[in-house]
């Protein structure tokens, strides 16, 4: 109906099928969708702080630096997946249980505290990673009476996940 | 003739007022509200407070996912840049040389910065 | 007070429907969104985020955990382009486009 309106008007995809060209190194992308990648970003920003550092000073000393940096972001994204292996190795079910509950709620961090915490826990434990957010003293996912507690649906399954780990051990 | 009272008497006379409890004095209830008012505006302002710094955490999250992305980006548009370059080298093949020429004029005299092709100056296809 | 059993019977039904109306698309969502509930208050980086969830698992929604991507997410990027002509594709045929040399830019005749 609205195509009577829009009759100037011409819509394709550009596709573009071609790798990079042979002389630039292949790397292995990031696999992880955006829910995992929320819930590992402080990770990720805690082990590869050097490599993310020098890639945005890098673009930043070259004009946006798309062809200067490749080496650098090559580097940037080795230390993700490494993050991301390390993570799906020693804490598989804990990060499958926080990205779950960010991905039915909205990607909401206030909302999925009671898993945040298990997950950070085993992180911990594990990977010897810590979230600090910068820049505050008090830190939003330690607070210990918040407002926003969380999902009484998270609370529900963080406590069935804990009850069922212990059972196994 | 006269009538005389029933037998048992009358029943009694209601002297006095049917009225409600007026409940406590009034400068209890404005306390009381007020307290309620209060602590109900001490928890929204708590919770204005707990907002913020949720943001803040979002956005960190997101500061720490944006070099992994935009590598990721970066080598996309690497790659079609390198496959643009290769395709105009196809085209070329096929020019006359007057068509070559116009094709190979650079569009921009700055060459201090790489630019990415949005248009390529492509020649027209009736002139060849 | 009390109020007649009957006289709310219109009431009873018509909040039944309602009830019907909201909890049945609401469930049609949920369902549609591969048993998840919807986002909302999305920005331009979510959206980003959902195309690249999209390119990454070929589902609505669909989420992974997986540490390197499939082989194909590295060429999976496309870019959605557009121009306005009023002359229907009588001047710019996709053959033209493409030997014209179009990259990344838009048309625009203004």
């Amino acid at each position: 109906m609205l195509g009577e309106f829009n009759i100037a008007r011409h819509e394709w995809e550009n596709v573009d099928k071609n790798p990079l060209p042979a002389d630039i190194p292949e790397v292995e992308e990031v696999g992880a969708t955006s829910a995992p990648l929320l819930s590992a970003a402080y990770f990720i920003g805690a082990r590869c702080k050097p490599y993310n550092d020098d890639f945005l000073l890098c673009k930043d000393a070259n004009n946006g630096g798309t062809v200067e940096c490749l080496k650098e972001g090559r580097r940037v994204t080795r230390c993700a997946v490494s993050v991301l292996s390390d993570l799906n190795k020693y804490c598989f079910d804990e990060f499958k249980l926080n990205y779950e509950c960010l991905e039915q709620n909205n990607h909401n961090l206030g909302a999925c505290r009671n898993s945040e915490k298990i997950f950070n826990k085993c992180v911990f434990a594990n990977l010897k990673l810590t979230k600090q957010i910068p820049g505050v003293k008090e830190q939003i996912h330690l607070k210990e009476n918040p407002i926003y507690t969380g999902t009484s649906n998270d609370k529900k399954i963080s406590k069935e996940f804990l009850k069922s780990k212990e059972s196994q051990n | 003739m006269q009538d005389l009272p029933p037998i048992g008497g009358y029943e009694p006379v209601q002297w006095k007022r049917n009225l409600p409890s007026r409940g406590f004095r009034p400068v209890i209830y404005f306390w009381l509200f007020t307290g309620i008012m209060g602590f109900g505006f001490y928890r929204y302002y708590k919770g204005v407070d707990e907002q913020r710094e949720l943001a803040r955490e979002r956005q960190w999250a997101r500061f720490y996912l944006q070099p992994l992305l935009l590598a990721e980006d970066d080598r996309n548009i690497a790659r079609r840049y390198f496959s643009e370059l290769k395709r105009q080298e196809l085209v070329k093949e096929t020019m006359s040389e007057e068509a070559k020429a116009k094709f190979e004029k650079e569009l921009y005299n700055d060459k201090s910065k790489l630019r990415f092709p949005r248009y390529t100056a492509g020649a027209n296809p009736s002139e060849h | 007070m009390p109020v007649p059993f009957e006289g709310l019977i219109p009431y009873t039904i018509m909040g039944m429907f309602f009830g019907l109306a909201g909890h049945g698309v609401g469930f049609i969502r949920y369902w549609d969104n591969g048993w998840k509930n919807d986002r909302f208050n999305l920005d331009e980086y979510d959206q980003k985020m959902m195309q690249r969830d999209f390119l990454l698992t070929g589902i609505k929604r669909g989420q992974t955990s997986e540490a390197v991507a499939p082989e194909h997410f590295k060429t999976a990027q496309t870019e959605l382009q557009r121009y306005y002509t009023p002359y229907r594709d009588q001047f710019f045929s996709f053959r033209e486009r493409l030997y014209r040399g179009y990259v990344t830019g838009n048309w625009e005749f203004e």
